[in-house]
């Protein structure tokens, strides 16, 4: 087979047995890999209803078909497994090396399984692999684990994916870091690691992927090359990173503030991505085969000392830990996103929890008793960067923000729950969905609980030029628009970033935020693999990996009942420009109703029906369901 | 006639240092005689923000106009119409 290693590397932790797997040439074209690939294994292997945190989880670390090949955003990888934040379907993709150097040395995936019984790290190196003891690691910090994993096996070029001590203490929102700064950040991937004893997977190779028409994919290689400096936003990302984004939500009135009871922020200047450019940026860095080099790297003396290895905080974490926070600091964001990187924690994750005991606190909720004496009050950066330690190390109060907000909420109690921003669980990240509606019904759809990457967002699609038909995406729509057209649009960007995920590509590199065209990608996979595909089929294969992971939530309960948003973010919009914008609730259940018959759900429970199931070639999966449900 | 021009995207803010502006257009004028308008009052757009010489807008930056995207910049305006500056902003 082309296109890929061929091989999947199969890791019983429990009984310290490596074992490799043949990649079989149906399920990579049904699946692709990444997303795609991780919901095939897990569906398949998981017994529905096991603790996350237990041996009888799996961890699947899968890069796509196209991660390695020398294409602007072809380097991302995924890791999936169930959530120990959602109890239901996890993911977390990263960009990167460690994608790359994955397939260089000898494999697609890797599936973890069990729970070692001292803390190890997996040493993949072209084509072996070994579990090595980790016993002096645990407890080190990502970028030191790092580091004495490289002094170890004296190499320096290998790339490492670990997790420090918020990994180690199962923290739930817990997240994996590789090269310092690359995060697979949502869904607490990195506690899963955590509780399976494994501390760092290293790989490092030099085998080549096998391509098909190996001329073809230089001549299509160059022609990406071009095309990526054609993305309406490259030079926004090179220069200031997604961060750059931080005005424009300001001054539309959608920028996260006070845990989410306003949509601006007055001192929002700070923390801009221009802002950081020009006073504690130190230089740009790409991932592999990139030039758009997106990544900021920062350092600071005072008020903290911001370790430049580390990285610098892109849109997301500047939005949770700056502004969501009330938080005008930009050293702060930056030490804040620095010991996130350091202990692998989700950054995202941690500043909402942190603005909800916020507001815990200002309305008596939580006091000086409760918070280890720390003022927990709005904007106070010393409090902050006081919280993210003691959660990675789940001390005092940490320990029950550690928990994220839904699980912390349930336990103060008192009315908190109503501060909890979160969907199934999970934190919602720095996307207001009263400015952009859609992205309310995509929040409230998503298998992995409240997310910003599930489809793209409304305001591409009020422009003809931004159109794709070939996908279905055919007419321009309002993006405070709700109707069925609304519906339509976040189905098939739902399908089209399943799809991304799965082959796997990186948004900021490929259409329509970057300038890789979809033809183009499509036209890489042909000549990679050798397959005949065509656009329809590569959108049938997000729609699958959807679907699959859909089944996956729908055998741990999940229901119609869950597809909802925090009642927060369903009251009109207190000031900006959209000031009075609402999500009303028969609005959202009328859309709700049309995504279902888009996607061919049962519109009473939300459950894929059998000849949805069937048309995607997922057929066995309705009896899975069924044996499920009558086990209950 | 005069119109006032909401700055609703980031670049717009940050290069004027104002919130919104009032230009001066001819009866008739369209989205295009505006950036015009705005490059003369703020020279610091041309380039970054409009193109020089033909007045385009750089994109993703956009107008809408009473509460639509403008389909592009031969759109007529008229007084009173509520016209503001965007950007799309992505996700991520």
């Amino acid at each position: 087979m082309f296109g890929y290693m061929g091989k999947i590397l199969r890791v019983n932790l429990t009984e310290h047995r490596i074992t490799e797997e043949r990649l079989e040439e149906n399920i990579a074209r049904a699946f692709l890999g990444g997303r795609g690939l991780g919901a095939k294994i897990l569906f398949d292997e998981l017994a529905p209803g096991i603790d996350p945190l237990s041996p009888e989880n799996k961890l699947v670390v899968a890069a796509g078909v196209v991660t390695g090949i020398p294409f602007a955003g072809n380097c991302r990888y995924v890791i999936t497994g169930k959530s120990p934040l959602t109890n239901i379907w996890g993911e977390t993709n990263a960009s990167g090396f460690f994608g790359p150097e994955l397939r260089f040395a000898g494999f697609d995936a890797i599936v973890f399984e069990g729970k070692a019984e001292k803390p190890v790290y997996l040493w993949v190196h072209n084509g072996e692999a070994q579990l090595r003891d980790a016993s002096h690691l645990w407890g080190k910090v990502t970028g030191e684990t790092e580091e004495l994993i490289k002094r170890e096996l004296q190499d320096d070029r290998i790339r490492i994916a670990s997790i420090g001590p918020g990994g180690e203490n199962l923290v739930r929102y817990a997240c994996v870091l590789s090269d310092f700064h690359h995060a697979n950040g949502r869904t607490g991937m990195g506690a899963v690691m955590g509780a399976k004893n494994l501390k760092a997977i290293a790989v490092r190779g030099t085998l080549k992927i096998p391509l098909a028409d190996r001329d073809r994919i230089a001549e299509l290689c160059k022609q990406a090359s071009k095309e990526v400096w054609e993305g309406a936003y490259k030079d926004l990302l090179h220069k200031y990173g997604s961060d750059g984004d931080l005005d424009d939500l300001h001054a539309t009135g959608r920028l996260p503030t006070k845990n989410f009871q306003k949509c601006t922020f007055e001192q929002y200047e700070n923390i801009t991505g221009e802002t950081m450019a020009e006073t504690i940026l130190v230089r740009r860095d790409p991932c592999f085969a990139c030039p758009i080099a997106c990544n900021q790297v920062v350092a600071a003396q005072e008020p903290y000392v911001v370790d430049p290895a580390y990285g610098g905080p892109e849109y997301e974490s500047a939005a949770a830990l700056g502004s969501t926070c009330m938080n005008g600091d930009l050293v702060a964001v930056a030490k804040a996103n620095e010991l996130c990187n350091k202990y692998s924690l989700d950054t995202i994750s941690t500043g909402v929890t942190i603005a909800f005991a916020m507001e815990c606190y200002e309305k008596g909720l939580l006091t000086k008793a409760d918070t280890d004496g720390i003022e927990l009050t709005w904007g106070n950066h010393q409090a902050i960067i006081q919280l993210v330690e003691k959660i990675a190390k789940r001390e005092g109060i940490g320990d029950l923000l550690a928990e994220g907000v839904k699980r912390a909420a349930e336990k103060i109690g008192r009315g908190a729950e109503a501060f909890a921003i979160h969907i199934k669980g999970q934190e919602v990240p720095m996307h207001e969905p009263r400015g952009k509606k859609g992205v309310g019904l995509a929040y409230a759809t998503s298998n992995r609980g409240a997310c910003h990457l599930q489809a793209e967002h409304d305001d591409f699609f009020e422009d003809p030029s931004w159109l794709f038909p070939e996908i279905g995406l055919d007419k321009t729509i309002d993006r405070l628009d709700m109707g069925r057209d609304k519906a339509r649009m976040v189905k098939i960007l739902g399908d089209f970033k399943a799809l991304y995920d799965s082959l796997s590509v990186c948004m900021y590199a490929s259409w329509p935020e970057g300038g890789v065209r979809v033809q183009t990608i499509k036209d890489i996979v042909a000549a990679a693999t050798g397959w005949d595909v065509t656009l329809a089929e590569l959108m049938t294969v997000g729609e699958r990996a959807f679907n699959l992971c859909r089944a996956f939530n729908v055998r741990e309960g999940i229901s119609r009942k869950d597809d909802v948003l925090p009642a927060r973010l369903m009251e009109p919009l207190p000031e900006g420009l959209y000031q009075g914008q609402a999500i009303p609730k028969e609005q959202f259940e009328q859309m709700l109703d049309y995504y279902y018959e888009f996607r061919g759900w049962d519109k009473e429970t939300g459950i894929p029906t059998e000849e949805k199931l069937e048309e995607l070639g997922l057929g066995y999966v309705t009896a899975k369901l069924k044996t499920s449900r009558q086990s209950k | 006639m005069k119109l006032t021009v909401g700055f609703y995207c980031g670049l717009a803010r940050r290069l004027s240092k104002e919130t919104e502006a009032e230009v001066e257009v001819r009866e008739g004028a369209t989205l295009r005689d505006v950036c015009a308008a705005l490059a003369k009052k703020f020279p610091a757009f041309l380039g970054q923000l409009i193109v020089p010489g033909t007045h385009d807008l750089v994109e993703p930056h956009f107008f809408n106009v009473n509460g639509s995207r403008a389909a592009n910049l031969d759109v007529t305006v008229q007084e009173g119409d509520r016209i503001l500056l965007m950007a799309i902003t992505a996700g991520g």
